[in-house]
């Protein structure tokens, strides 16, 4: 049975992305306890072979040629399946990004092998692979393992593997690929998401309200504590998404990263998406109806109960305080 | 025009859950199932397909018998027919196995577009449209925000990639779009929708009727165990009734947190 992993990485604005490298480190955990290499993969972005090959492993597979200038699903399917091809691999691994979300699925179907998206942590039992993944909107950890021989197929939650210090420079390889016969999906154009007027960066505190606000109407009690406290008024996804509040007030993968010195997460119950944009946060207060609700994992402070009692008497005691 | 959307049963998001006695799931007795976030969406976004132009809808769901109540709502809605591929062995099975099926579903059915949602709330796998477009040998996007049809061969596509990008690309027909939450109204369906929903034809198929032995389905992936998460950081959790606690952390905030 093989041994080695292949890593395939990610760039953005000319560099190495942190989810690829908190996927390498892992791999090269896994690795050394299976006793096998770790082979990282570049698909376009020659240039960035060298800062790859320093985050560890021992071979860089460096695949360039005009398909892969940008990312399509179809020219990585086929450069990824080459190297698989090529090497011999138990496990194939990326950071489970929105290209990630868009690729690795077709890639695994192509393979017909198990994928295990969204992993929060791996261990080798009895020389077996077993993953944890979150379930049920990020409520419950699932214990999760492959039940079939071959490759596997696995992307790595960002911020759930820390970035580990490479103890090995790996060689650089150019990998030929062909892809002549791939005919990829027509891209018209690649845009920004629209930022809006909100800038939720520069606050020092921000009140986010999430689905347990409850309607367009009770959300006005996020804005008058964010008010009371001269405090800037965010949300997760599903209030923009019912449209209780604009958009550009959405923190989170798709929407504003901020680390400001008080995050309040009122009704906000603590999916990925919406963790990753705030979890830089200093001091983080969550206060929601479901004691089992992900965010508590992020909180310095809890207050399980409904935030339509909790935060009028928040207002009061902040009113009291300041005098 | 042929568009066919898959909708999976999942218990509704604020429902409180509980352990299996031997930890291999929930319990589901006594939860409330609802079509899966995104599914609705999807669900939207073929209708508003259909009366931009002209198609007929075809709602897909691979469940158990608590399946067939999605199907209606989305009958309700506004979908002319209903596949439902009846089993309750795949309830927790993983993505590529769960394609494989609805791409057995599919391929009779020759649709120019089939839409999912990008992810159930229940296994948020995901995965399951670019694995249904592979099976089925046709061009998909994932995490779709935006979709208007492109002449009668193709469809226009705006979705979501990293670092707050919107790509847009066009695909010909036939394709899979994996659609994200939030993209337009879902409408609730209208006493008269309801009133015909129970007319419309419905298809009940199997795993076998649709050529898929034991080993076809055999799933890839064994959720062995779920727990609730074991509580790793610091959070202090404050108790007592709402004046209380309000006080309590006002307190903390200013004093030990220092951050007010």
């Amino acid at each position: 049975m093989s041994k080695n992993i292949l890593v395939i990485a990610e760039s953005r604005e000319g560099a190495i992305k942190g989810i690829t490298k908190e996927a390498v480190g892992a791999a090269v955990q896994l690795a050394s306890q299976l006793g096998g290499e770790v082979h990282t993969m570049l698909l376009g972005d020659a240039e960035l072979a060298t800062e790859l090959a320093a985050c560890g492993g021992a071979k860089v597979l460096q695949a360039a040629g005009d398909a892969l200038a940008a990312y399509t699903p179809e020219a990585w399917t086929a450069a990824v399946s080459s190297a698989i091809e090529a090497g011999d691999y138990a496990l194939v691994v990326t950071g489970h990004s929105y290209q990630a979300i868009d690729f690795f699925p077709r890639l695994a179907a192509a393979y017909d092998a198990p994928l295990v998206p969204d992993v929060t942590a791996v261990t080798i039992e009895d020389g077996g692979l077993v993953f944890t993944r979150k379930v049920m909107n990020g409520k419950l950890d699932a214990r999760t393992v492959p039940v079939v021989e071959g490759v596997i197929f696995a992307s790595l939650q960002q911020g759930a593997f820390p970035v580990q210090e490479a103890t090995s420079t790996a060689t650089v390889e150019e990998f030929a690929v062909d892809l002549a016969g791939v005919s990829v999906r027509k891209v018209i154009e690649v845009r920004e998401a629209e930022k809006g007027d909100v800038d939720l960066s520069a606050a020092d505190i921000i009140v986010a309200g999430g689905r347990g606000v409850g309607d367009k109407d009770k959300f006005g009690v996020v804005f008058d504590f964010a008010e009371a406290l001269g405090a800037a008024v965010g949300a997760s996804r599903p209030p923009c998404d019912s449209e209780w509040v604009e958009h550009e007030r959405q923190i989170g993968s798709s929407g504003q990263v901020v680390a400001p010195k008080l995050y309040f997460a009122l009704g906000i119950s603590g999916a990925i998406q919406h963790l990753v944009g705030m979890r830089g946060s200093q001091c983080i207060v969550a206060v929601n109806k479901d004691p089992n609700a992900a965010i508590f994992q992020e909180a310095s402070y809890g207050i399980v109960g409904d935030l339509h009692e909790v935060v009028p008497a928040l207002l009061e005691a902040v009113k009291e305080a300041r005098g | 025009m042929k568009i066919l959307v898959c909708v999976k049963q999942v218990p509704e998001q604020d429902a409180r859950l509980r352990i299996a006695g031997d930890e291999s799931w929930i319990v589901e007795d006594g939860l409330s199932f609802a079509i899966s976030e995104c599914d609705r969406y999807g669900v939207e976004a073929a209708l508003r397909l259909k009366e931009a132009g002209e198609a007929e809808v075809v709602v897909l769901s691979l469940g158990g018998e608590r399946a067939s109540k999605g199907i209606k709502e989305a009958l309700a809605m506004g979908c002319d027919r209903a596949i439902h591929v009846n089993s309750d062995a795949l309830q927790t099975a993983d993505a590529i196995t769960i394609a494989k099926v609805l791409a057995a579903a599919a391929r009779d059915e020759a649709a120019d577009l089939i839409i999912c949602g990008q992810q159930s709330d229940d296994l948020s796998y995901n995965a399951v449209g670019p694995a249904l477009a592979q099976f089925l040998d046709m061009r998909h996007v994932q995490i779709a925000l935006e979709l208007e049809m492109a002449g009668d061969a193709a469809i226009k596509v705006s979705h979501e990639l990293d670092n707050n990008l919107i790509e847009t690309v066009e695909l010909q027909l036939p394709a899979v779009i994996g659609v994200q939450s939030g993209i337009n109204d879902v409408r609730y369906a209208s006493l008269k929708g309801i009133m015909q929903a129970g007319a419309k034809p419905q298809t009940k198929t199997t795993l076998e009727e649709l050529g898929l032995d034991d080993a076809a389905v055999a799933p890839k992936l064994k959720i062995e165990k779920v727990g609730f998460p074991v509580r790793t950081s610091q959070a202090e959790m404050l108790e007592g009734d709402a004046k209380e606690v309000a006080t309590q952390l006002v307190q903390k905030l200013i004093n030990d947190a220092k951050v007010l």
